[in-house]
């Protein structure tokens, strides 16, 4: 079977390759992998066949094209990033082959013959299984299969770009506005456990790492002033559904857990054992967040290399 | 101008039903308006005010059974009518239940297409039940038109839409001549939520649910017939990190989050 | 004896005589045009008073008007406002029969009414009367001087009105005495004991007669048309307030929120109920706003104004009266007259009318105005949109998932052994946990605790395996289409069940159940647990109870407390375990201080001045209590939050289970 991973970056490539070496080790059906890299140049990524490439285009320019090579290469999965731009691609492929589309795939499992997709639904509360069959459009999470880039090197080849109707007509910086918790993807909640205002530059160190906000319990805002109102969680303040909050010497007010109820994943760093954010939280750090807070910022920093 | 919006009777996430299992008990949980799609009422609204024209609500019933999805679907409806929309059209056929996003894409360009001709359709990002984001394009290319995904904003201009797209890291902005579909993000506006004496009020705007023969359609065929297809609960797990010492710790936690999908390395 | 004993009418003034036709019938026509006035404004738009319950109007208006009940709540202002109404009320007395006599009696049948003994009690009545009216008036420039509450109005109005009544008093007194130097020096003796010791200074002016007249037109005039002037100043709470609001006086308990009867047609026909404009208030709602005599009592004890909200009843009162003045009926209210904020910073705690002792319901007008505002969705803050929302779609406030409550039901079957209610078996009570206690984490352990102890006390209760909201929250935020689809829905649910008592640990649930709800056809009995936890334990039916060593309080819950009149179960309960060791805070019982969470405000919050909640947890702290016991879910939860490790937030039912699960401390 032929498989096509899509992307603007080589780490896409390798993204959709760990991937697809889980599906094949999962399914024991041996996939060829295929690479295309649209805008950015073609690095070596050992573990495909090919990589072909194209300039950066328009979502609609780029569907065009992997539409044209679909075509020509009789491919049977076709494997973008999850990201904006991929999901559209891909949603495009699809559509002109009236091919099924499993968006951001976070898992693959098995139960008796058949082989699962799985990805989480209901804002992270529940996780469908899809059937495995092909053909098929994947998108897959950053890092979430790990790829072992062995094996020949590829081929490179230039593609010719088909374009579409949709015109690009600029491209802006992202200007970080005013604080949207509401819209945060992660989220650093900081609470009474910090003793100062001064303290709290390590949570605004970790939120950035994780390319998140800072919000925080009622204290903190109302009380201290320390942060202002658009960074209160609470039900009489924001409420968050973002994928991680990581509560921060939060010991778990009730309004407060209720606000935050519909992320997907929290964790809650307390010196108390017993303080009711644990019974909410996936993961617990029972430690006094002076000394957790550093090694953790530490750590997190040594992971991601910066 | 008259705009298309499209709204999503969605599985209401708030109100996931599970057995002891934690299979998902779909006829427990009901549905409500997807999150996005009141963004793309709201918008569909402003537009119209700009510019003139009717806002007309399309639905397609896609979790079953219909007898008893049918009222939810229209109080579904009767919301987007309460916050502005001026008429809405609806397929509620047990022949599609539980739909998928093919056929649904195929129902609904079918009832935009027999209900008249629309400069602009707008629906929201993704659903909140299912959230796959792909049936705005999918539709687009049922009716021919072209797409844009993820608008934060939108702004028609003599017979192009100029929208801008907010992806991960910029925003990039596309035009494209009308007729075009167009998905909105959460960030577009802030929609006001409707209170009861309004979506009554509501009742008194046209509202009608047709069969797929209704709207000339046959059976269509699933990409992802619903036995293929397994949804269950995720609670929290409740799980205190240990270790030697706070390195140990911290890096089992970092592990687990990337486990998990949220944290990026 | 050279006089006989009578008045000598229109002494040294005789050829001015024509003064007082002259000022009567001015002032009465200014007078009457201002009832006029008053009477068409409270009755715009054609409604017409209603003169049902006759027997409570005039109890009311007995206890309330002619006793003053309400006004006696504070000592020294009612002992001042009495001296003030019982002076003036023998003078207006007194000067009705003096004129009735030179005017009526004696011109027409030459016939005097007053004459020797009656002459003589009369002259002394109404001396003593002026004393202590001129005792009243200094005491309130007393308290207007030296100790004004904090928002008592002090401006030119109200000084000068106290002091036109000080010179009428006086300027009376220099009649008098001038009188008794004229003719009845030699009788009179002690019946005019002002008179009789000021008469020294006053016999050695000259031209007494000139000085008489002088005071007399003066007197008469400032005394005439100080009543013509009554409808249009704050004296008119005599009329309006005294007289008609406590004669009209709503007929039903202050708890009990009205329906809007028509409220289907009215949505039908594509209008807003509630209240949006002045013309949308009742002809009794225009009535309170005149009724207003500025005493400030409502505002001076309003959790709103006092943690710095922009909410003043008095203000509010005030500003629909002069909106009265202007005529301003058909303008919508909110935001042009009225602050949205302020309509939205009530929490309906009652403490104004609990306060007002003009019979005023604030909290009725403000809620009439929510109902309006929610209904056009516009000026209401979005949570509380949320809110309405939520109701519509979950069923609860929070928008908590429904089967979250299925399975802590679950729970508290397996762990307190309690049954799930089926139809066709008969208990004797049913708990209506609500909606706090079924969903908020902090909330459920009340219904753990009580049903433990219940179950145990051989009880036969039961919860219901599914409910709704009781539909108080949405009535408190305007929501009325909402209460009452939740009440119907409720009340369909309940008919599937045979029980004796619904019993609550929710005082609000409370309220609504027993007040509101018979509007809709349903008739509870209802029970709060305080009241049944006090039953059982003088009954001897709760055992195992050990007891604390270490202080407590209390703070009462509005919808408990003030509302409901409960004030000494929940104290008998708490005494079982700590005996002695309860400690009131300043602010408690009828006084007791909101905790911010009523009226909605659990779940939204106008985020101006001071927290209430905060307010109300530094008073309890400052007793030195260890524990802070509630009898309201939304109690807990608005203290808890606030009091972190400072003092312990819980439940009189947790603080039984407690006492019983471990040995005393």
């Amino acid at each position: 079977m032929k498989a096509l991973v899509i992307g603007n970056k080589t780490s896409h490539l390798v993204d959709g390759l760990g991937f697809i070496q889980a599906l094949s080790s999962e399914t024991g059906v041996s996939i060829e992998a295929y690479g295309l890299l649209y805008g950015g140049g073609a690095e070596e990524t050992k573990g495909f066949t090919k990589i072909f490439s194209m300039p950066e285009a328009s979502p609609e320019a780029v569907a065009n094209t992997v539409s044209k090579l679909i075509e020509k290469m009789t491919l049977e999965m076709v494997i973008a990033p999850a990201e904006k731009n991929g999901t559209e691609i891909l949603s495009r492929v699809a559509s002109v082959y009236d091919m099924p589309m499993i968006t951001e795939v976070s898992g693959i499992s098995k139960a008796g013959e058949n082989t699962y997709l799985e990805r989480a639904i209901m804002g992270g509360r529940a996780t469908a299984l899809y059937r495995f069959k092909t053909p098929m459009a994947v998108t897959v999470p950053a890092k979430k299969f790990k790829a072992s880039e062995s094996g020949a090197t590829p081929e490179f080849e230039e593609l010719q770009v088909i374009d579409g109707v949709t015109k690009v007509v600029e491209v802006l910086p992202k200007e970080k506005g005013a604080v949207d918790l509401e819209a945060a993807d992660v989220i650093v909640g900081v609470g009474r456990g910090f003793k100062a205002k001064d303290d709290l530059a390590m949570a605004f160190e970790l939120a950035e790492l994780l390319d998140g906000e800072v919000g925080c319990s009622r204290p903190v805002a109302a009380d201290f002033k320390w942060l202002g109102e658009d960074r209160w969680i609470g039900i009489s303040g924001k409420k968050i559904r973002g994928k991680l909050y990581i509560a921060v010497g939060i010991s778990g007010a009730p309004q407060h857990i209720m606000a935050a109820s519909d992320t997907k994943v929290i964790v809650a760093v307390n010196k108390d054992k017993n303080a009711p954010i644990f019974t909410f939280s996936d993961y617990g750090v029972v430690a006094d967040l002076y000394q957790f807070l550093p090694v953790f910022i530490k750590k997190l920093k040594e992971k991601k290399g910066v | 101008m008259d705009i298309a919006v499209l709204v999503k009777a969605s599985l209401d996430v708030n109100m996931i039903k599970a057995d002891s299992e934690g299979r998902i008990l779909l006829d427990s949980i009901p549905l409500a308006i997807s999150e996005y799609d009141r963004n793309a009422v709201a918008e569909a609204v402003r537009i119209k005010g700009e510019l003139g024209g009717r806002v007309v609500a399309f639905s397609v019933l896609t979790w079953g059974p219909a007898d008893k999805r049918a009222k939810e679907i229209e109080n579904v409806m009767r919301e987007a009518l309460a916050l502005g929309a001026d008429e809405a059209h609806v397929v509620v056929d047990d022949a599609i239940l539980p739909s998928d996003v093919s056929v649904t894409a195929e129902t609904l360009s079918n009832l935009i297409k027999k209900t008249g001709d629309f400069g602009l359709i707008l629906a929201g990002e993704g659903s909140m039940d299912m959230m796959s984001a792909q049936l705005p394009v999918r539709i687009a290319y049922k009716l021919g038109y072209p797409v844009a995904t993820f608008a934060r904003k939108i702004d028609v201009i003599n017979g192009a839409v100029k929208v801008t797209r907010d992806l991960e890291d910029v925003l990039q902005v596309v035009e494209l001549p009308l007729p075009a579909v167009v998905s909105v993000t959460g960030e577009i506006n802030q929609p006001r939520l409707p209170t009861l004496l309004q979506i009554r009020k509501s009742f008194a705007k046209p509202y009608k649910a047709y069969t797929i023969s209704e709207i000339g359609m046959d059976t269509p065929e699933k990409l992802f017939p619903f036995d293929d297809i397994k949804l269950v609960t995720v609670s929290r797990k409740n799980m205190i990190i240990e270790g030697e010492n706070l390195e140990e710790i911290a890096e089992k936690l970092i592990d687990k989050l990337i486990e998990e999908g949220v944290v990026r390395v | 004896m050279s006089h006989n004993i009578y008045i000598e009418h229109f002494l040294y003034v005789e050829e001015i005589e024509l003064l007082v036709y002259i000022s009567l019938i001015l002032g009465t026509v200014i007078f009457l045009y201002g009832i006029w006035r008053a009477y068409n404004r409270w009755t715009y738009g054609g409604e017409r008073p209603s003169i049902d319950n006759l027997g409570l109007r005039i109890n009311n208006f007995i206890k309330y008007g002619l006793l003053q009940k309400k006004v006696l709540y504070r000592p020294y202002e009612g002992v001042m406002h009495l001296l003030i109404y019982i002076g003036f009320i023998i003078l207006l007395i007194g000067t009705v029969l003096r004129a009735l006599e030179a005017d009526l009696t004696l011109k027409l049948f030459g016939i005097r009414l007053l004459t020797d003994g009656p002459y003589l009690l009369f002259k002394l009545a109404l001396n003593i009367a002026g004393i202590l009216a001129i005792i009243g008036i200094l005491m309130a420039f007393a308290r207007r001087i030296f100790f004004k509450s904090r928002y008592l109005p002090n401006d030119v109005e109200d000084n000068l009105i106290l002091f036109i009544l000080l010179v009428i008093l006086s300027t009376g007194y220099v009649l008098d005495t001038i009188s008794t130097a004229a003719y009845r020096m030699d009788w009179i003796n002690g019946w005019d004991p002002v008179g009789i010791t000021l008469v020294k200074y006053f016999s050695s002016l000259p031209d007494i007669q000139f000085i008489y007249k002088t005071i007399w037109a003066i007197h008469l005039l400032l005394a005439v048309f100080m009543v013509a002037y009554l409808p249009y100043t704050k004296l008119f709470h005599i009329i309006a307030g005294g007289v008609l609001n406590t004669f009209f006086a709503r007929t039903y308990a202050p708890q009990e929120f009205q329906p809007i009867p028509d409220i289907d047609e009215v949505v039908e026909k594509g209008g807003t109920p509630g209240a949006g404009k002045l013309m949308d208030f009742s002809w009794k709602q225009r009535l309170d706003y005149d009724a207003c005599i500025k005493c400030a009592r409502c505002t001076d004890n309003c959790p709103a104004a006092l943690s710095g909200k922009p909410l003043s009843p008095m203000d509010l009162m005030l500003s629909l009266r002069r909106l009265m003045d202007r005529g301003i009926f058909d303008d919508e209210l909110v935001p042009k007259y009225i602050e949205d904020d302020v309509i939205w910073s009530c929490v309906t705690c009652g403490a104004c009318v609990y306060q007002c002792p003009m019979l005023i319901h604030h909290v009725e007008s403000i809620v009439d105005i929510r109902r309006y505002l929610l209904g056009k969705g516009e000026e209401v803050p979005e949570e509380v949109l949320q809110v309405s929302y939520n109701l519509m779609r979950y069923g609860n406030p929070m928008g908590s998932n429904p089967a979250d409550r299925e399975q802590f039901i679950q729970e508290l079957v397996d762990e307190t052994g309690v049954e799930i209610a089926e139809g066709g078996k008969k208990y004797d009570y049913i708990y209506w946990m609500g909606c706090q206690t079924s969903y908020d984490p902090a909330d459920k352990t009340i219904a753990k605790s009580l049903l433990k102890l219940l179950v145990s006390s051989g009880l036969k209760v039961a919860v219901l395996p599914e409910e709704n909201c009781c539909g108080e929250p949405a009535r408190r935020i305007g929501d009325e289409l909402m209460f009452k689809e939740l009440v119907n829905m409720n009340k369909e649910l309940l008919g599937r069940y045979s029980f004796d008592k619904l019993l609550v640990n929710c005082p609000h649930g409370y309220n609504v159940f027993k007040y509101e709800y018979p509007y809709f056809g349903v008739e509870l009995d209802v029970v709060h647990h305080s009241q049944l936890l006090a039953e059982l334990i003088s009954k001897g039916q709760l055992t195992g109870l050990n007891s604390f060593d270490e202080n407590v309080t209390y703070h009462d819950p509005c919808y408990l407390g003030r509302w409901n009149n409960v004030y000494e179960e929940p104290r008998e309960v708490i005494k079982k375990v700590v005996g002695d060791k309860l400690i009131e805070m300043n602010r408690s019982r009828e006084q007791s201080f909101c905790c911010g969470g009523g009226g909605g405000h659990l779940f939204f919050e106008i985020k101006r001045g001071e927290r209430i909640s905060r307010m109300r947890t530094d008073e309890a702290i400052s007793t030195g209590a260890k524990r802070l016991c509630v009898a309201c879910p939304f109690c807990k939860i608005m203290l808890k939050s606030e009091a972190g490790d400072d003092i312990e937030v819980i439940d009189i039912a947790e603080l039984l289970d407690r006492s019983r699960s471990q040995d005393a401390e």
